[in-house]
């Protein structure tokens, strides 16, 4: 990336880690109250989708990279743990509901259909990456990066700051640690 | 597993690093020799290299993760050139790629480029395999299949598709405005059916067949995109084969189960996609996960007749047959599922399209004898044509010929088209072609039509054309010509009076050869609609004064874009009104068009109100010029008059002259509301908008207007009730969603509010207005921060020189109550000469900025009374 998270020169302010992470807060928040709506089974034609919030979210900091508050890669990365989190998050609850004897909620939103009819293995690879993280955080990233937000290796090098062979060779590990873990 | 030390970790991911880096057959060595008696390593080692090599749970979950976080993605390709294409517009994405309407600088047409998500074709042995699959799936070629043109990869790595740029609307757009009639609904599962028959005898599944990848064409012909693209994107990251990829709600059981497929999946879906074409609702609410969770726990899809009485028990016992859980209980073949719904009677004509099958001889799709010829077709612009047809038709004074030479009943006559190719053999073909016109023609009311067989009698031409329409008593001929170089097709038709030999009209129509009944057909109907326009519908006083057929199919097609009122629609009707012009110079509802197209782009921000309105008026001064007897050229100078010289009596007076020419044109009344409700004369303005709607019940935008009139009434109960209308029939209604989030801030529902206008900008193009009624709202509800920072994206637009609404910044600053800026932007508002401006007496948004002496003197400079 040749934009750093500072840019002196055009006089314009950078987004403090904090600011992301607020932004990225609020989201996270309206894609928790969007779930559990779904789990409940409430008519949620009025809130937006999963992947479009999440999405609305990408574009707006997107956009504002383009005024170099922050790289486009810092901003995919937050994409893909909020992507991570609300699946997950909504596997979980899924999985209670099930156990629990509930009805199957409708969702029209793809996002949370998959994670619905994915829950066991969703929580199953949340619960490998936090294994994984212990032993290698750098791998567990790599693999958020390029599983939760569809990042090619090169983007994921850009994120992490790590060459693409580097990227490439810890990806090659952790799949085949991730999918020997899940199959045990 | 046992939890390694890091030490330990360390080892295993060197050796299995250094193994990778050799090939397959080496790496046992590689590992043995680095683990040099280590068997917990080797073993370790080795594990993970089988599950490298293997396909796991993660893959598997992977193909389902992976359209999702390639949602998240979008990188702005517009204006770049990518081999020979120039990159013009996004018109569509989803999870398999994103499409550009792209324009190819060598050919000089437009074209549709796909994209694939980046992730797809990051490594190199997947993008191997997508090539090798994607020429596999150029290779089809059908009338009802959308063709790949070439597979190309941008410098960048990006890989794309290049597919020709249909008109038209895909199903799931036709399946949002309200259910399909009976038959077309069946027609569209017969072309969808013909196309998959042929790419099943190929071996090619498609995968992914819903309605948002079957388009209809503006000529009425299906065509099924994304051929094969899920199967090509089924490859996950290391290129070996994934789950399942499609889309959940359309997956067959065995699908949805990672189960291995055949061709029997593809006729699932097209059950679902019949079933949800008749009902707009899907059989299965819950798609995926209900196939999942098994037959025994799932309810069966309310029955097709419960929800669609009209259909009968047969085609019901059709749909639940494709519905069947198991492949075996279904179809097995296309070709069975095409022939049973045939048998059925159903199918349009209008949409039959190419035919599989030889079938002329006991087509059961052919009309009732007697039936008009206007059947209903599939694409919206004729469908639209056909409305203002009928409207035309049934106005009064209707029945005056335009064609004036003849007072006795229009007859025609017409002559075997001559084959002019360069071997001639297109005889057949020309033959086939008359034969057609002469049907099409002769289901036209008020048409007499001489019979075939005395056409063909003068193959030879050895009479003059007055001596030939004498003789066959008729007052008009039609002949016709074809020429054929490669596979392009040019018939020539022209139209002559028998009283004086003069020509009345001719007009050449250019085709690609191909299925030969589906292009006889397009042909006669395309001359048979000319005709209409010529023979039977003109009246002296219509908007249709002997229209050129091509400007007035442009005019309808730029109608149609318009009515839906975005940017791009916008430009879009724009360039077919102006090419209406140029195959019409004199025909005044073009020029209506363009007025209007411009209006729009003025209205709503798309384009600076400098530019968009004096063009507007312009154009509406020529349509005056040319026919003084039109309605609607006085409207849109009314509307110039109301929204860019914010002149209320004279734009009145011209909304008077408007309803008095013609009170029937809807969006006359529907303007003078805008007026009226600017005046804060909000009953009559109530009143007016409902008139618009009694005149076009199903424009969208008149029934949202009225919630906008309540809305600056105050009346927001009433405004909230008629938005929860529009979205009853489109939940993402631009229009509705802005307005309903303005009510819904009044109301105090504040994150509600913010909902709609976030989801406004997720769904509506990034306008000006948009970003800024999102601004406003967060604002309001006190997120100062996300305010300004949105405020901020748009002011930077000045610098692009890209049109900034004043107005709109304006109220972000007054929300958040900064007097000075609201009032600084304001009077830039006031120089960029804002239509908002007329809105300053009656805009809530304005509430406590009203008490500074600044603003009543803006608003009585600009507004005096």
């Amino acid at each position: 990336m040749s934009e750093s998270h500072s840019s002196p020169t055009d006089g314009r302010r950078t987004a403090s880690p904090a600011e992301l992470q607020s932004l990225y807060a609020d989201m996270y928040d309206e894609l928790r109250v969007l779930a559990h709506r779904q789990l409940r089974g409430e008519r949620t034609e009025h809130t937006l989708g999963t992947t479009a919030l999440v999405h609305e979210a990408y574009l707006k900091l997107a956009a504002l990279d383009r005024m170099r508050w922050v790289n486009q890669a810092h901003v995919l990365g937050s994409a893909a743990t909020a992507m991570r989190r609300i699946l997950v998050d909504y596997a979980v609850a899924r999985r209670a509901e099930k156990r629990g004897g509930g009805i199957e909620p409708a969702t029209l939103d793809d996002a949370l259909a998959m994670a619905a009819s994915r829950s066991e293995e969703l929580i199953a690879l949340d619960e490998a990456l936090l294994r994984l993280a212990e032993r290698d955080t750098r791998l567990a990233r790599v693999v958020e990066c390029r599983f939760f937000g569809g990042m090619s290796i090169e983007e994921t090098a850009d994120v992490m700051d790590l060459s693409p062979a580097t990227v490439k060779r810890d990806w090659a590990m952790a799949r085949a640690w991730l999918n020997r873990e899940m199959d045990a | 597993m046992p939890t390694p030390s890091d030490d330990r970790w360390r080892q295993i991911e060197t050796v299995f690093a250094a193994a990778l880096a050799h090939p397959p057959s080496e790496r046992e060595a590689i590992v043995d020799s680095a683990c040099s008696g280590d068997a917990e390593l080797s073993a370790e080692v080795h594990a993970l290299l089988a599950a490298h090599d293997g396909n796991g749970k993660l893959d598997r979950l992977g193909a389902q993760v992976a359209p999702l976080a390639a949602a998240l993605r979008v990188v702005p390709l517009e204006g770049r050139l990518v081999g020979r294409f120039r990159i013009e517009s996004r018109i569509g994405g989803g999870g398999m790629g994103v499409v550009y309407r792209a324009h190819d600088e060598q050919l000089g047409r437009p074209i549709a480029l796909k994209f694939l998500q980046a992730h797809l074709v990051s490594d190199a042995v997947a993008t191997e395999r997508f090539r090798l699959e994607a020429r596999t799936v150029a290779a089809l070629e059908h009338p009802n299949i959308c063709t790949v043109h070439e597979i190309g990869q941008t410098d960048d790595g990006l890989l794309y598709l290049a597919m020709p740029l249909y008109e038209g609307e895909t199903v799931q757009a036709r399946i949002a405005r309200e259910p399909l009639p009976v038959g077309q609904a069946v027609g569209i599962a017969v072309q969808v059916l013909r196309a998959l028959a042929q790419a099943h005898g190929r071996g090619i599944i498609h995968r992914d067949v819903k309605p948002s990848n079957v388009l209809i064409t503006a000529d009425g012909l299906v065509k099924l995109l994304d051929f094969g693209i899920a199967k090509l994107l089924d490859v996950n990251l290391t290129g070996s084969i994934a789950g399942p990829v499609g889309t959940l709600a359309y997956m067959s059981p065995e699908q949805a189960l990672g189960k291995p497929l055949d061709a029997r999946t593809d006729l699932w879906s097209v059950g679902v996609m019949l079933y949800e074409m008749l009902t707009a609702q899907r059989p299965y609410v819950h798609g995926l996960a209900a196939a999942m969770t098994g037959a025994s726990q799932q309810p069966l899809p309310e029955s097709l007749r419960v929800l669609r009485p009209e259909v009968s028990a047969e085609l019901d016992a059709v749909v639940v047959r494709a519905l069947a859980r198991r492949a075996e209980d279904r179809f097995q073949t296309a070709a069975d599922f095409e022939r049973v719904l045939l048998g059925l009677g159903l199918a349009d004509t209008g949409l039959t399209g190419a035919q599989s099958t030889p079938p002329r001889t006991a087509d059961p799709a052919a009309p009732p004898p007697g039936a008009r010829w206007l059947r209903p077709v599939a694409s919206v612009g004729a469908l639209i044509g056909a409305a203002l047809l009928f409207w035309v038709l049934s106005r009064p004074g209707a029945s005056a010929p335009v064609v004036s030479s003849a007072s006795a009943a229009r007859s025609v006559a017409v002559l075997p088209v001559v084959d002019q190719s360069e071997r001639r053999d297109q005889q057949y073909f020309a033959d086939g072609l008359t034969e057609e016109v002469i049907s099409t023609l002769s289901r036209v009311d008020g048409l007499k039509v001489a019979s075939s067989t005395s056409s063909f009698a003068y193959r030879t031409r050895s009479k003059d054309i007055r001596a030939i329409g004498q003789e066959l008593g008729v007052s008009y001929i039609v002949e016709g010509s074809l020429q054929r170089v490669g596979d392009q097709l040019r018939i020539t038709a022209r139209l002559v009076s028998v009283d004086d030999g003069m020509q009345i009209w001719a007009q050449p129509f250019r085709r690609t050869a191909g299925d030969a009944f589906a292009l006889q057909q397009d042909i006669a109907e395309a001359i048979a609609r000319a005709l209409q326009v010529k023979l039977v519908v003109g009246r002296a006083d219509s908007l249709d004064v002997r229209p050129d057929a091509t400007a007035y199919d442009l005019y309808l097609k730029g109608r149609y874009a318009w009515a839906t009122r975005t940017e791009a629609s916008a430009r879009l009707a724009l360039r077919f009104f102006e090419q209406a012009i140029e195959n019409d110079s004199l025909y005044a509802p073009a020029y209506v068009g363009v007025a209007d197209a411009n209006a729009a782009l003025g209205f709503y921000d798309y384009l600076e109100p400098g530019k968009a309105f004096p063009r507007a008026e312009a154009a509406a001064r020529r349509a005056i010029a040319l026919d003084g007897r039109l309605a609607e050229p006085h409207s849109t100078l009314g509307y110039v008059h109301l929204y860019y010289h914010w002149d209320l009596k004279r734009g009145e007076a011209e909304f008077k002259r408007a309803i008095e020419l013609n009170d029937d044109y809807a969006i006359g009344h529907q303007w003078y509301a805008n007026l009226l409700m600017s005046d804060g004369r909000f009953d009559e303005a109530v009143r007016e908008m409902r008139r618009a709607q009694q005149r076009d019940p199903v424009s969208p935008t008149a029934i949202a207007a009225e919630g906008w009139v309540h809305y600056y009434a105050g009346d927001y109960a009433s405004a909230m009730q008629v938005f929860q209308r529009v979205f009853g029939f489109n939940p993402n209604y631009t229009l509705a969603l802005n307005w309903a989030g303005l009510t819904l801030l009044e109301m105090d529902s504040l994150p509600q509010a913010i909902a709609l206008h976030r989801r406004l900008l997720a769904t509506a193009d990034s306008s000006g207005l948009n970003i800024a009624t999102l601004a406003r709202s967060l604002a309001v509800a006190g997120q100062r921060l996300e305010a300004l920072r949105l405020l901020d994206i748009l002011v930077s637009r000045d610098a692009a020189k890209r049109y900034v609404p004043a107005y709109e910044v304006a109220k972000v600053y007054a929300a958040i109550e900064r007097g000075d800026d609201a009032l600084a932007w304001l009077e830039k508002a006031r120089t960029q000469r804002s239509h908002s401006i007329v809105y300053l007496k009656v805009d809530p948004a304005w509430r406590w900025l009203r008490r500074d002496p600044r603003f009543s003197t803006l608003v009585d400079a600009v507004l005096p009374q």
